[in-house]
């Protein structure tokens, strides 16, 4: 799936969707703990719904 | 999103991301081995927003959402803990209602509705903290906030956890519409297109007893930059616990800790069995955190903001994101991780947002003044800065004030996003609860304003509009003084210093000379002006503004007596008196500015400038110069003009009346050969104002040539210096060619040109400029920053065209834009030979420059 037609990302121990480098994405903080993820650092899991279909209403 | 919400309600926006929400939550579900909505063994929620940008204390936050009273049971039979169920259940309640259900204080002077029904119950009770409630007082709790949600909003509560969730979904939606927010983004340049989106996270929570906790932290210090792990913690709490400062938080580190207890009065005993740093309390999680922080800075090569629970003897990291920090700490974190070997020179030139290092230019305290000072009262130093003002209690109230142009602090029990305003305007801040993360104290070192939390000894009353310290009592309007590096609160007004470049903020304004090409000259009318410009490394004077001479002391009876005079001659005896004196301001300059060039811009402003125009001024005037006061009432009318932005000014003045021209020549070249004579190495530029045409530029470089031949042959000596003109008519820019034939320097005057290209003068655009502003009309504020796109491009034009006639022509700026970030840049890449601002601008455009050179590089 291409990251430009996804809407949801999620990150847990198991899968981790993004990194630091998709803060206009996810945000700064969405970004952030993605990148938390990567780097082995307990996070509790997370959806990021970034309601891009929203958008083109 | 708002738009949609607000045009279409709820349903349409839950049918479009209904789909990808359920496939997120079944992916949390699998992570926590948890159901959403399951009632025995229930997942909960966190619901917030997640914005390209971090604002603090602006998004509002759901935590425990899928609880309702089914769930609670299977939550407390989960944890083994029926309190903390029902305490999950009851915060749930309070904050959705409040948050998501709106039921908020109606009027600032109300209490929040949901603390007074616990203050209520708790005085029924007989008990003074939330702590004392039991279980069967947090379920009386929970029945009377849905009655009160039930009586106030005229809804039930929601008890479907999914219908929870969309509600919680689309309160994140809207907060990015709310007062606060847009205040927020108006202030830091945001722009409102970014929109939010909703992050829904698995809950932890830090209040499971003794072995869980929450805690924010730094990997360095936020107000100094200190290389110092750091941070706060509450043992048995939520995150929200922590930001309101309802509690007295303890410290991370042991050493933070022992200085904590130095500056709050606490020995070290109390300090050891009260609030025992997470170091001594639990040593394995401090180590597991301390390797995180380490990992995360390493990793991310920049001071780290952390957010943590602790659940029964597990560290969760719940965000990182790069920390908010005071000027000073921006600028001696660049400067330590270059030392460090993390970033090298050009990523410490840029890691420094060059307005942040107006606060470091802020005065500070007079050392002698505080001695003499009267400390009050203590607290925790949140943000750097000396602060002078009025107590005024209220948010509202302290823009008011300051619109009436009062400085003001503000001092609150504690702060909450909806005192932004007032905060933003305020000189300081001052609350009596919270800690160094409390929300006074981050938005404080986010704003760079001074800032004392926590001074637990203030008592603030808002129905008397007073504080209380001890027996003393201090009354909104009365003065007080913060003094945020030390916490120290004083009574009365204490007189501040100004600042100098020294340490870390010397090293980095060095730096900035190493890549800059860009050179940098301040506005100065005065020697003292030049001696804080050149302290400060300015390379010169670019525009000194000769009329501000004209104001000092007497000097405005002899200027009015030369706008008086019927004739020429009576003119020339006027300016006589007014010829020593100027030539003594401008030795002065040649003196500060040795070796480096001083540009002195001719008389500028309309002569209606200089005289009164109310009756009782024009009365005055009359019996000190001895004339009817007919007289000079028919001189002011003459004077008067409709447009004077347009009118009698500039050059237009020196060619109706060449003996100004003349007198200041002659003064401008006397001071230099004198200055010369004592050693001193002159390098004066007369600059012509506002010129249009080729033959207004020669007739009053004949003026002036004239004048300096005549002086130079009365001296028996020589003084070299340039002679060049403002572009600053649009005009001018047009024809810079034919003017640069004849002029040696160009310096560009933004503000007239912007104002003139344009066709709306600064003084009458706040009538319309703020509107433009908010409806996106103009992006900027063309006078704060430059219009590229216009202005510039007149700017742009009038370089090409004056380097195409005298290919060495020195090119420069003067006016505000010489001290906006943006406005630098530009000039930069437009080629300019330098820009010149106020003297406390100077280090900010050193660093703009250098900044605008490595972009050019990249």
């Amino acid at each position: 799936m291409s990251t430009e037609t996804k809407n949801v990302y999620v990150f847990g121990a198991a899968r981790t969707d993004g990194d630091a480098t998709m803060k206009n994405l996810l945000g700064g903080k969405g970004a952030n703990l993605a990148e938390m993820c990567r780097l082995g650092i307990l996070v509790p899991p997370r959806l990021h719904d970034q309601h891009r279909g929203v958008h083109r209403l | 999103m708002c738009t949609v919400y607000s045009e279409q309600g709820q349903d349409a926006v839950v049918k479009l991301i209904e789909a990808n929400v359920r496939e997120g939550v079944a992916f949390v579900e699998k992570e926590m081995g948890k159901k959403f909505g399951d009632a025995s063994d229930p997942l909960l929620l966190s619901v917030r927003s997640g914005s390209r940008a971090s604002m603090p204390g602006m998004m509002d936050t759901i935590l425990n959402l899928g609880l309702n009273d089914e769930a609670v049971a299977g939550l407390a039979r989960k944890a083994g803990n029926e309190r903390f169920a029902w305490d999950s259940y009851r915060r749930f309640v309070q904050m959705y209602g409040d948050v998501v259900m709106g039921l908020k204080p109606v009027s600032k002077q109300e209490h929040d509705p949901f603390e007074v029904v616990i203050d209520a119950l708790k005085e029924k009770k007989g008990v003074q903290l939330d702590t004392e409630l039991d279980t069967n007082d947090l379920k009386e709790l929970v029945l009377r906030f849905k009655g009160l949600i039930r009586a106030r909003v005229g809804r039930e509560f929601p008890t479907d956890p999914w219908e929870q969730l969309w509600g919680a979904v689309m309160a994140v939606f809207q907060s990015w519409n709310n007062d606060r927010a847009k205040v927020y983004r108006e202030l830091n340049d945001i722009p409102d297109s970014w929109g939010t989106a909703v992050n829904v996270q698995a809950m932890v929570f830090g209040n499971l007893g003794d072995q869980s906790g929450t805690g924010v932290a730094f990997t360095r210090d936020a107000g100094t930059g200190e290389d110092l792990f750091n941070g706060e913690f509450l043992v048995n709490a939520q995150g929200e616990d922590v930001v309101a400062g309802t509690r007295t938080p303890q410290q991370i580190t042991l050493e933070g800790s022992r200085r904590w207890a130095q500056l709050a009065l606490v020995s070290e005993e109390e300090r050891r069995s009260r609030f025992p740093s997470l170091e001594e309390l639990m040593p394995e999680i401090y180590q597991q955190l301390l390797q995180a922080e380490t990992t995360l800075e390493n990793h991310y090569r920049d001071m780290q903001d952390v957010e943590f629970t602790i659940q029964e003897g597990r560290l969760w990291m719940l965000q990182t994101r790069n920390g908010k920090r005071t000027g000073a700490a921006m600028v001696r974190i660049a400067m330590q991780m270059l030392k460090q070997g993390m970033i090298d020179e050009k990523e410490a030139l840029q890691r420094v947002d060059p307005e942040r290092l107006n606060e470091l230019l802020h005065p500070v305290f007079d050392p002698a003044a505080i001695k003499r000072a009267r400390s009050i009262a203590h607290g925790l130093p949140a943000s750097p800065g000396a602060a002078t003002g009025q107590i005024v209690f209220f948010a509202d109230e302290a823009e008011e004030w300051v619109r009436k142009g009062k400085t003001v602090i503000l001092v609150r029990q504690e702060t909450s996003p909806e005192d932004l305003r007032g905060m933003s305007v305020a000189k300081g801040i001052l609350t009596a609860r919270g800690g160094m993360t409390s929300h006074a104290a981050v938005v404080a070192r986010g704003m760079g304003k001074c800032c004392i939390s926590g001074a637990g000894a203030v008592r603030v009353d808002y129905h008397a509009r007073s504080m209380s310290i001890g027996d003393r009592i201090y009354k909104e309007g009365d003065w007080i003084s913060l003094d945020g590096s030390t916490g120290e609160v004083y009574e009365g007004q204490v007189p501040t210093k100004e600042a100098e470049l020294t340490g870390d903020f010397g090293t980095l304004m060095d730096l900035t000379d190493r890549y800059k090409r860009l050179g940098v000259r301040a506005n100065a009318d005065t020697p003292d002006d030049a001696k804080v410009a050149r302290n400060f490394g300015a390379k010169g004077i670019g525009l000194c503004r000769t009329e501000h001479m004209f104001f000092e002391g007497d000097r405005i009876k002899a200027v009015r007596e030369m706008i008086l005079a019927d004739d020429e001659a009576g003119r020339r005896r006027a300016l006589a008196k007014l010829l020593p004196m100027q030539r003594g301001d401008f030795e002065g300059l040649f003196r500060e500015m040795s070796g480096l060039p001083v540009t002195i811009r001719l008389l500028d402003p309309p002569l209606h400038e200089f005289v009164p125009h109310d009756e009782d001024n024009q009365r005055i005037m009359a019996h000190e110069m001895n004339v009817p006061l007919g007289v000079i009432k028919m001189r002011v009318d003459d004077l008067h003009e409709f447009n004077p932005m347009m009118g009698h000014r500039g050059c237009r003045l020196g060619i109706t009346y060449p003996e100004i021209t003349e007198m200041q020549t002659r003064a401008i070249l006397e001071a230099g050969l004198n200055m010369k004579a004592k050693g001193f190495d002159v390098k004066a530029e007369i600059m012509i104002p506002l010129v249009g045409t080729v033959r207004e530029f020669n007739a009053q470089a004949k003026v002036i040539r004239q004048t300096a031949a005549a002086v130079f042959a009365e001296r028996g000596e020589k003084l070299d210096y340039l002679l060049g003109t403002m572009i600053e008519t649009p005009r001018a820019a047009l024809i810079a060619d034919s003017i640069g034939g004849q002029a040696e320097f160009f310096s560009f005057g933004t503000n007239d040109l912007t104002q003139m290209t344009m066709g709306f003068s600064r003084d009458d655009a706040g009538k319309f400029l703020p509107s433009y502003l908010k409806d996106g009309m103009y992006e900027q504020d063309p006078f704060q920053s430059i219009d590229q796109k216009g202005v510039g491009l007149l700017v742009k034009m009038a370089v090409e065209k004056g380097r195409s006639v005298r290919p060495g022509i020195k090119l420069g700026v003067c006016g505000e834009h010489g001290g906006d970030p943006a406005s630098v840049a530009f000039f930069h890449r437009t080629g300019l030979d330098y820009v010149s601002c106020s003297p406390f601008r100077v280090p900010l455009a050193r660093l703009a420059a250098a900044q605008a050179a490595l972009d050019d590089a990249k």
